[in-house]
């Protein structure tokens, strides 16, 4: 069964969940975590894991024949990236770093002048922590293509699947292409929010992204007793949109504590390893099968 | 030869500014037999963008006929654009004025892309 954790606004505790989660069910079942934050994947750190690199992500990037280069400036034209600055008379200027590898040039070019090649844009590695098989992506500084990082994780992760009955996706935030290469495929989306109005806002979009994917959901929400109105808006919300909220986690500073040290929450306390098992449960409906 | 010069006002006497893609003025200066025959000022119109500007800047020096470019301090991406069209690129300070003579009597140091 593969459960993706998202979340929406950044910082409501989407890695927090993930680990836990993967630590507890890590006790049941063999259980994979796949880390697609790739922008800042943490759940090696969360776990205490070292990660050894297991392969590299490339990215196509054109080549251009300046032999053949009519100087047109067609391709220069067709980047939405801005990636290639065309001055009337010389052979197009190419900055790498901006380019996303659509091949809308490739396309456009009128001499047939352009070919691909690729560029190295990030890796996969791998790890292991409290039973937890951990497969982590991470994006280069500086490059763009997180979507493409996370499909080829994605990929990569599914080739690694040998036993594994559980596997969790930990989403970055937003609702953009690495969020939806994370979530395709997946059996169910967990949407970890937190009672605050930017939570709750991007929570509506992040929930709106997965319908539309027809995507089965549910929701925990994070330092719940924070504010109990708000909590009280996003109960209703979930109730209007038919989602069940299988988990309130209450604010503690046991959470910092658990960062700091780089263990993971249920070994800080056993109460949270109950918590989270019981969160587990309500995903895992007879606690050892996966619902259909 | 043209040599443009990122600056803070729109004339010879206007400092270069401290850096190329961000500057407020580019002053166009024509030189012949290393002399200053001529000079007007071109409006940065990239300032105001989010990102890129060393970019977009790259390419408005570009179409303007550049052969050298001097600044005090460049980005990666601005250098590598004019790297690949052919533009050098020089770091100088005080006046556009007495950059440009700098640069005419070889006391300027050329840098180049990674």
């Amino acid at each position: 069964m593969k459960i993706a954790i998202v979340g929406g606004k950044g910082g409501t505790g989407k890695s927090t969940v993930s680990v836990a989660l993967a630590v507890e069910s890590a006790k049941r079942r063999k259980t994979m975590l796949v880390d697609c934050d790739v922008e800042c994947p943490n759940d090696a750190l969360l776990l205490g894991a070292d990660l050894k690199t297991a392969e590299k992500v490339k990215q196509p990037i054109p080549k251009w024949d300046i032999g053949l280069c009519k100087k047109c400036g067609a391709c220069a034209r067709a980047c939405k990236q801005d990636a290639i600055v065309f001055v009337e008379g010389k052979p197009p200027a190419f900055v790498s770093d901006r380019c996303i590898g659509c091949g809308a040039c490739i396309f456009s070019c009128p001499a047939s002048a352009i070919s691909e090649t690729t560029k190295d844009i990030g890796v996969i590695a791998l790890g292991k922590s409290y039973g937890v098989d951990i497969v982590s992506g991470e994006l280069y500084v500086g490059e763009l293509a997180s979507g493409e990082v996370v499909a080829d994780l994605r990929r990569s992760a599914e080739k690694m699947e040998c036993d594994h009955q559980i596997i969790l996706i930990d989403a970055p935030a937003g609702i953009a292409c690495p969020v939806i290469a994370s979530i395709v495929g997946v059996d169910l989306v967990v949407a970890v929010t937190e009672p605050t109005p930017s939570a709750l806002h991007d929570l509506k979009r992040v929930i709106h992204l997965t319908k539309g994917f027809d995507i089965p959901c549910r929701i925990i929400v994070n330092k719940s007793d924070l504010d109990e109105g708000f909590f009280n808006e996003i109960a209703r919300y979930a109730k209007e949109e038919g989602l069940d909220i299988i988990g309130k986690i209450p604010y503690s500073k046991d959470f910092v504590e658990s960062t700091v040290s780089m263990v993971p929450i249920n070994r800080v306390d056993k109460r949270y390893s109950v918590m989270f098992a019981d969160i587990l449960n309500e995903i895992l409906p007879d606690g050892s099968q996966p619902p259909k | 030869m043209k040599i443009i010069v990122s600056a803070d006002g729109e004339d010879l006497k206007a400092n270069v500014h401290e850096t190329f893609g961000r500057c407020d003025y580019f002053v166009i200066v024509e030189v012949e037999e290393d002399k200053i025959i001529l000079s007007r000022a071109l409006e940065n119109k990239c300032t105001g963008r989010a990102g890129g500007v060393g970019i977009s800047a790259a390419q408005l020096v570009a179409e303007e006929g550049a052969d050298i470019v001097i600044c005090q301090k460049i980005g990666p991406r601005a250098i590598d654009v004019l790297s690949q069209l052919s533009i050098d690129v020089y770091l100088g300070k005080g006046t556009v004025e007495e950059a440009v003579s700098a640069y005419l009597g070889g006391g300027l140091k050329k840098i180049d892309a990674e």
